[in-house]
């Protein structure tokens, strides 16, 4: 549905489409390889080489926060082992999952581990992962900066990487 | 709705093609819907393109329903037939069209406004994960490109059946193409760090919709109301009515004539006032003048004529 056109189109218009078409096959095949889709605020820990800080939200089997100070769960283990895979290191930052989630969207944090649910209201608000494991109530996301699609599609793509770790860790798989 | 048995022998064709490209219209779409709904996300652009082509959907079942509605025979408790029943839905749709292209004008304003980021991630396909972004570019050409060829094929059909549900069905097709490439631009923005090329993009779809929502809800508001009838592709004045007053003034026996029809699907319906210059074989004269005139237009399905002594002044006002 657009503007009313109410001459048929004539060789100016095709024209026209012909460049936007052109232009938009053009843009698309050389954006691909340029390191798109980039983050608006340039977060990706992965790409600068930085420490990855994570809040944690008590939530077991998800995530275990004792007094030992080192989280423990599914979560924290996979994001150890991400963490490895890419040669970053981990920054823990335990709270509330409200005040995390907060600190997340402002991109005081990179990524959220609370056992987060799929449904979660907060959903628009920040990045969620696509489900990565479920329990008998939901599925389960992990929540990261909003609108910093390259550290997204970097999590979203170890993730589905770990699908048959999943099992191992406990858990089901979605 | 001209029933088909009113439509003349070498227009039928055009129905039944008309007909065919509604259902393959349906199906196509369907398609389009169903692939976007995969790929959709967050994204706002995507979103109301999904929406686009979800309302795309009510012009070719209005068409098909209505042609076997309308076609339906008058009987003692409608009298006039169901002629009228194709022009109250055609409005419906119109207004649904308004309605959702103002509340989608909204929403993506209200993302623009609070600085909302889409956050597009990776989707598995294949075995692989690619970025949502990228799966989506090539449902966007199939949601757009088909379907401004369908819409080429409709225009003259519409014309030729002069069905307006069918032209704005065509207009919408041929448009797709801007809500396809808005949409695009909106993604393409996004994977270059330009978060709000993606409401942005959702807001010139959605202005599109409001905008086709106007149109529409006009010309099925005229229609209504009985306006006189209009040509379908340049919706200029149709000058049936006057040269139905110059076919009546050219009988002998009239001295004055005024004519005024109103459209009632693709059937023209209609009035005439004539001022005998004496009353002998009235009846007889006045049926003749009333098969001539069917006969001056196909779409002219019922004409009365009322032998008058003068013709009144406000009728003379508006007379064509």
């Amino acid at each position: 549905m657009a503007l009313c056109r109410l001459k048929r189109p004539g060789k100016s218009a095709m024209s026209r489409k012909r460049i936007v078409a052109l232009l938009l096959v053009a843009f698309s095949t050389g954006l691909a390889g340029c390191g798109m889709p980039k983050d608006p605020r340039g977060t990706s820990p992965v790409v600068h080489q930085r420490p990855v800080r994570i809040g944690v939200s008590d939530n077991p089997p998800w995530v275990v926060l004792d007094d030992t100070g080192e989280p423990r769960g599914v979560e924290p283990e996979l994001a150890r082992r991400f963490a490895a895979a890419h040669d970053v290191r981990v920054q823990w930052v335990a709270g509330g999952e409200g005040a995390l989630l907060e600190d997340l969207h402002q991109g005081r944090l990179d990524l959220v581990l609370g056992g987060l649910s799929e449904r979660t209201p907060w959903k628009g608000r920040v990045g969620l992962s696509k489900a990565y494991a479920q329990d008998s109530r939901e599925r389960r996301v992990w929540a990261t900066a909003p609108g910093e699609n390259r550290w997204l599609l970097q999590v979203d793509r170890f993730l589905a990487g770990q699908r048959d770790a999943i099992p191992a860790l406990g858990a089901q798989r979605p | 709705m001209t029933p088909a048995a009113d439509i003349p022998e070498d227009r039928r064709p055009d129905l039944a093609k008309a007909k065919r490209l509604a259902w393959w219209s349906i199906a196509y779409l369907a398609s389009a819907i169903a692939l976007l709904a995969l790929v959709l996300g967050s994204s706002e652009a995507l979103k109301t393109a999904w929406f686009d082509d979800l309302l795309s959907l009510v012009p070719p079942a209005l068409f098909l329903i209505g042609n076997r509605v309308a076609a339906r025979p008058a009987s003692t408790r409608y009298p006039f037939g169901f002629g009228r029943a194709m022009s109250a839905a055609y409005l419906v749709a119109a207004t649904a069209l308004l309605g959702i292209g103002a509340y989608l004008l909204v929403e993506s304003a209200m993302k623009l406004v609070h600085a909302e980021r889409p956050s597009v991630g990776g989707i598995t396909l294949f075995g692989h994960v690619v970025w949502q972004g990228w799966a989506a570019l090539p449902v966007l050409v199939w949601s757009a490109l088909p379907a401004v060829f369908l819409g080429r094929m409709k225009m003259p059909l519409a014309d030729r059946l002069h069905d307006k549900v069918l032209f704005a069905d065509a207009k919408i097709n041929q448009a797709d193409w801007q809500t396809g490439a808005a949409a695009m631009l909106g993604i393409l923005g996004v994977a270059a760090g330009f978060w709000w090329a993606d409401a942005a993009g959702g807001a010139l779809i959605a202005l599109d919709i409001l905008y086709d929502g106007v149109l529409n809800v006009r010309a099925a508001f005229n229609d209504l109301i009985d306006r006189r009838p209009q040509r379908v592709l340049d919706m200029k004045d149709d000058p049936l009515p006057g040269e139905l007053v110059d076919l009546l003034k050219a009988q002998d026996w009239v001295q004055d004539a005024t004519v005024r029809l109103r459209e009632q699907g693709r059937q023209f319906l209609g009035e005439a006032m004539v001022v005998p210059r004496n009353g002998e074989a009235l009846v007889d004269r006045i049926e003749d003048a009333a098969r001539k005139a069917c006969a001056a237009d196909w779409r002219l399905t019922q004409i009365v004529i009322m032998p008058v002594r003068e013709l009144p002044e406000e009728v003379r006002r508006r007379t064509p």
